[in-house]
């Protein structure tokens, strides 16, 4: 099995099965732009630290078998967002500023099925909490004014019966 | 001279892109979503602005398809077999009269459609009155009164007006046993002339069904909306007619599901 080096933001360069890298669409483009051949260069992944880095792969890995994910942007199975396998929840357990960071990258490197995982995180943080709980949450700054909010509470309360 | 150490920022959830926020929120459910509306204006201007995710809370509830009742307009563009019947429903509200047969024509010809925005047109006009008939010939048996101020069409205090009467058909519905849900799209605080219908036809069991509505282009929902907001009520209202009608003729009035019905 052939490995790839992958240079982080921070000059970390981190060997990777080449299989493994290629569940980022973006270096699997950029593999057969150059014609798969770079053994002897790193590729560099500007956007993404080494630590973020090694936590994407550490997915990639877990994940190499996985079959593709399905074309259709809008099926069922990706947008239920209480759907997330035990081993990713797990390794969604992080602090939200490596949550946001890991979002980033899978969304930088093209990697759906992990942006999909990171968002129904975020998407079960928000879950069952009121507006004020969210902000807390997410340490958000209340930019409604006072009347703005309480239009909208008034708008919104038959849904929060 | 030195050079300013160049912070990078620590990623949050509002430092992320707007396409990002837009994957999260579809991932919540419309009641979620309208929650998320609270929490800041980003979330709110997003929910209400993204097609997608209009598209997305809708078809969550109603995922084979969906209507966003829009007047008459949609004659204009042929209409179809389900819609048309949804109107008979309508008229047949208005009047009072005998339940339509459901076996409509398929296509509605220009004189049904040119009738049926005439019914519309006159419903708007009697809505004060049909309104306070609708207790009195409630098969529910629930005889309290139905708080509704008097309306106008172009009365821009509608809403406040709308949602007294959403309350006081959820009470009826409450004591009836039939669980409908009430409410209004956000969309509704940005355009308050608005007004939507959202029917969960999985749930309905009635064998209506529709024609997903795709919007044509952003901001065209709204204009098409516009005047449709109060013949809404009373297509409401004869949808739930219609379910009870049926349900009781199958013997099963009870409840399976979340909702009978949810409109927004």
């Amino acid at each position: 099995m052939s490995t790839i080096k992958l240079l982080s933001s921070d000059n970390a360069e981190l060997a990777v099965d080449k299989e493994v890298a290629e569940r980022s669409i973006l270096i699997k483009n950029m593999l057969e732009d150059v014609g798969g051949d770079m053994s002897d260069q790193a590729i560099p992944i500007p956007n993404v630290n080494e630590a973020v880095l090694r936590k994407v792969i550490e997915w990639c890995e877990h994940h190499k078998s996985d079959p593709p994910p399905p074309a259709d942007e809008d099926s069922d199975s990706r947008k239920k967002s209480t759907d997330i396998e035990e081993w990713d929840q797990k390794f969604m357990q992080v602090d939200q500023e490596m949550l946001f960071e890991i979002i980033l990258a899978a969304n930088y490197l093209d990697i759906k099925p992990l942006l999909d995982v990171g968002c129904k995180t975020v998407a079960n943080m928000i879950k069952g909490k009121s507006p004020e709980e969210i902000r807390k949450t997410f340490n958000i700054q209340n930019d409604f004014t006072p009347e703005e909010e309480d239009q909208i509470r008034r708008e919104n309360e038959w849904a929060e019966e | 001279m030195e050079k300013p150490e160049i912070r990078r920022s620590q990623p949050a959830l509002l430092t992320i892109p707007n396409e990002l926020h837009i994957a999260i929120l579809s991932r919540l459910s419309f009641a979620e979503q309208l929650v998320a509306a609270q929490v800041c204006e980003i979330w709110q201007t997003l929910l209400l602005d993204i097609i997608h995710l209009r598209k997305v809370r809708y078809t969550r509830f109603a995922p084979q398809g969906s209507i966003y009742y829009r007047g008459t307009d949609f004659l204009e563009a042929g209409g179809n077999h389900d819609v048309h019947f949804l109107l008979r429903l309508a008229r047949w509200h208005c009047t009072l009269s005998d339940p339509p047969n459901s076996a409509v024509s398929p296509s509605p010809s220009v004189t049904e459609a040119t009738t049926m925005a005439s019914v519309v047109t006159q419903h708007i006009r009697r809505l004060t009155v049909l309104a306070h008939v609708i207790p009195n010939n409630d098969p529910r048996g629930f005889s309290g009164d139905v708080n509704i101020p008097s309306w106008d069409a172009t009365n821009c205090g509608f809403l406040n007006d709308s949602f007294s009467f959403h309350s006081s058909l959820d009470e009826r519905d409450k004591k009836s046993g039939l669980r409908v849900h009430y409410g209004r799209d956000l969309t509704l605080a940005a355009y308050p002339t608005t007004t939507s219908i959202l029917i969960d036809y999985r749930k309905l069991g009635c064998g209506l069904s529709f024609e997903p509505h795709t919007f044509r282009k952003e901001g065209e929902m709204f204009e098409l909306l516009d005047y449709a907001h109060l013949t809404v009520l009373q297509v409401l209202e004869a949808i739930i007619f219609r379910v009870i009608q049926e349900k009781s003729a199958r013997g099963d009035l009870g409840i399976d599901s979340d909702y009978d019905l949810f409109f927004v």
